[in-house]
């Protein structure tokens, strides 16, 4: 068993199995061997960890990402399908959606990061700048001639 | 100022705390996959994206990969993707109704780019920059236009377009042309393409065989191709792209010139064509080419699914007797007759001693339906791993039965085989029943056999005789509204007990028995079951 301690001070105590999903972690554990010692883990919270550990467990039986799964980056990014129980596990709120691809990019958990991302690119296809801007309350922030550059390129996407 | 304040603000978002490379991440998922080519370009991702704020502006910009997308759009916008992209290969989509409604100003753009291109080689970096600066680029063009029709008879849209994106030929990873191809335009294609690795090309043009003759009129080298996706489109089988593939699919193709000797040899050239699949394609005089078969089958160890769908049952059997395929394979055969005497049975099937479960049925015939279907699995809630399929063609001529299912299993090819259902629908083609008796003579090793709507006369060849004994193994005889008599009785006595192996006979669909007194004399032989629901 592998513990696990979070940014609020939560320990959380798992099957090494689990916990070596998150590559970050696996590394740690191979390089001090077996040992008791709590992993620290600063840049994740109690909240957070709890739904990672939730994905990891549902994937601790599956094959790691191979290197030559990683090199092959295109063929990874050319489908945006996302498997029925992640579907249903990421339904998450905003804030928690963007913790949890902070956390899965922080602990090194590919597979995970993918889910995340892909979420979010399922929310902004098809949509339109100002849709965009509004979905994740960002200000348009472009100076007014940068504004007139964009809107010029854009034009020439109008009814092609 | 106001623009930096709203930066600031822009920083406590939620997407700002994402490391750039993982908001860059995000942005190429979403122009992946299942887009829409005819989709308008404003709805798609890049330039929407690149458009929100100066950080996400910064990361689109800086993410090659967002912008290798290539299809008919403005001279200008593709140029942008372009230059974007970098030096990442990239995905040519060229659609020919996009391709015609692009307007004729844009295709004078399109000449002078390239035009351009080749005079100022590095100058391009800024140009978009002035166009967008003062818009004379259209001006430009117009005049470029006029001059470039004084020089020489206008080449075609796609050339045009082709012209403009060669100087990046070296990037082009994947190309597919819808509805865009003439002889001529594939003519256009005639330069190195060292990158690509798929090939589409899809062609309404019936008679573009005619047009292509026999000239090598695919001039291109692509070292690199492995996957080649052509409908409508026959490109002579002597051009050197048919070589190492590894996914080939020939779609509604009539060869007029090119043989299928000539075609066994691409498959020599791909022997680790993992993918096979031949719709609709036909070649002249197939019917003599059955001894085109190799006497060394090709080797293609690693044929995952071999599909032959819509084809003469010739090209079928050539096939099938010049490869070696792992048993692990998929076939998927699907033949056109125009009567039952010229109908074959598919021999060397690679998986078939894996199929433990089969299904033959037939339906009314049409066109569109099989008449005859058989399918083979290894488990009962396993895929499908072998299809054979009989269509019609509609001036079929089929009054009496077909005999092509005495063939099936012979020389043992289904050893594994114990669940045989057999359904006959149409009466009209029904199969004869010295056909039926010589195919379950290839099927030893069958336990249970289901029948439905089969003419009695099946049941004869079930009896067993001193000189007469298919499927020894049955144990389970199911029945499914077949009419039957004492012939019945006679077969159960045949096989129950201490003379076979039969164990249980299960009758469904019946609404009234013809014969109790028939019935009570079965059970007295083996488990009776009435009315169980078969499927």
């Amino acid at each position: 068993m592998v513990n696990l301690v979070t940014s609020d001070n939560e320990s959380f105590t798992v099957e090494k199995a689990v916990a070596s999903r998150s590559v970050l972690i696996k590394n740690m554990l191979e390089d001090v061997g077996e040992s008791d010692q709590p992993i620290p883990l600063p840049n994740v919270t109690a909240s957070v960890l709890k739904k990672v550990l939730e994905y990891c467990d549902h994937h601790k039986n599956e094959p790691m990402p191979t290197s030559e799964d990683l090199a092959a980056e295109d063929t990874r990014k050319r489908t945006t399908d996302i498997g029925e129980w992640d579907q249903k596990f990421i339904q998450v709120d905003q804030e928690m959606l963007f913790e949890i691809i902070l956390a899965a990019n922080y602990l090194d958990i590919k597979p995970l990061l993918d889910v995340g991302c892909k979420t979010v690119a399922n929310m902004i296809k098809g949509k339109t700048p100002e849709e965009i801007r509004k979905l994740f309350n960002i200000v348009n922030d472009f100076t007014p001639e940068e504004e007139a550059q964009i809107k010029k390129e854009n034009e020439w996407a109008e009814d092609r | 100022m106001i623009s930096t304040l709203r930066t600031r603000r822009n920083q406590y978002n939620s997407t700002y705390r994402l490391p750039n490379e993982v908001l860059s991440l995000i942005f190429q998922f979403t122009e992946c996959s299942s887009g829409n080519p005819l989709r308008p370009l404003r709805t798609r991702a890049p330039l929407n994206v690149a458009a929100v704020s100066r950080l996400w502006r910064e990361v689109a910009l800086n993410t090659p990969s967002l912008w290798t997308r290539i299809d008919v759009m403005a001279p200008w916008l593709m140029r942008i993707f372009l230059k974007r992209s970098k030096e990442v290969p990239l995905r040519i989509e060229i659609d020919g109704d996009k391709l015609d409604k692009l307007s004729s100003w844009a295709f004078a753009e399109f000449t002078w780019f390239a035009c351009d291109t080749d005079k100022e080689g590095s100058k391009e970096e800024d140009e978009d920059a002035r166009m967008h600066e003062d818009g004379s680029g259209e001006e430009d063009a117009h005049n470029s236009e006029s001059d470039y029709g004084r020089a020489a008879p206008a080449p075609s849209r796609f050339s045009r377009l082709i012209g403009f994106l060669k100087p990046a030929a070296h990037r082009w990873a994947s190309v597919e042309l819808r509805g865009v191809l003439a002889a001529e335009d594939l003519q256009t294609l005639c330069f190195p393409l060292s990158s690509l690795e798929s090939l589409r090309m899809n062609c309404s043009d019936t008679g573009l065989a005619y047009k292509l003759g026999t000239g090598t009129v695919f001039h291109a080298t692509a070292p690199h191709l492995r996957d080649l996706h052509l409908a409508g489109v026959p490109i002579p089988f002597t051009s050197p792209i048919y070589t190492g593939l590894t996914n080939l699919h020939l779609e509604h193709m009539r060869h007029t010139t090119s043989t299928i000797s000539q075609f066994l040899s691409i498959l020599a050239a791909c022997p680790d064509l993992e993918s096979l699949i031949l719709i609709k394609t036909y070649f002249h005089h197939l019917e003599l080419a059955e001894n085109s078969a190799l006497s060394i089958p090709i080797k293609l160890d690693r044929l995952q699914r071999l599909q032959l769908n819509r084809v003469d049952g010739h090209l079928v059997r050539v096939v099938l007797n010049s490869i070696s395929a792992p048993s692990s394979v998929i076939l998927d055969l699907g033949m056109e007759v125009s009567s039952w005497a010229e109908v074959l049975m598919p021999t060397n099937m690679a998986n078939a001693p894996l199929v433990r479960h089969m299904l033959i049925s037939s339906n009314y015939a049409s066109s569109e339906v099989p008449a005859y279907a058989i399918t083979g699995k290894a488990s009962e809630e396993g895929p499908t791993i072998l299809e054979i399929r009989y269509f019609t063609y509609p001036s079929f001529i089929g009054s009496h039965t077909p005999d092509f299912l005495r063939y099936l299993g012979q020389g043992n090819a289904f050893s594994s085989l114990e669940f045989l259902t057999f359904n006959q629908w149409d009466v009209h083609y029904q199969s004869n029943a010295s056909a039926f008796a010589e195919m379950l003579g290839n099927l030893a090793s069958l336990k249970v056999l289901t029948l439905g709507w089969c003419p009695s006369t099946y049941l004869d060849a079930l009896i067993v005789s001193p000189h007469h004994n298919v499927c020894p193994r049955l144990q389970t005889l199911r029945l499914r509204r077949v009419e039957f008599d004492e012939t019945l009785l006679k077969l159960v006595e045949s096989r129950a007990r201490d003379r076979g192996n039969l164990e249980s006979l299960e009758l469904a669909g019946y609404f009234k028995y013809p014969c109790v007194s028939i019935i009570a004399a079965l059970k007295g032989l083996v488990a009776v079951s009435e009315n169980p629901v078969l499927y």
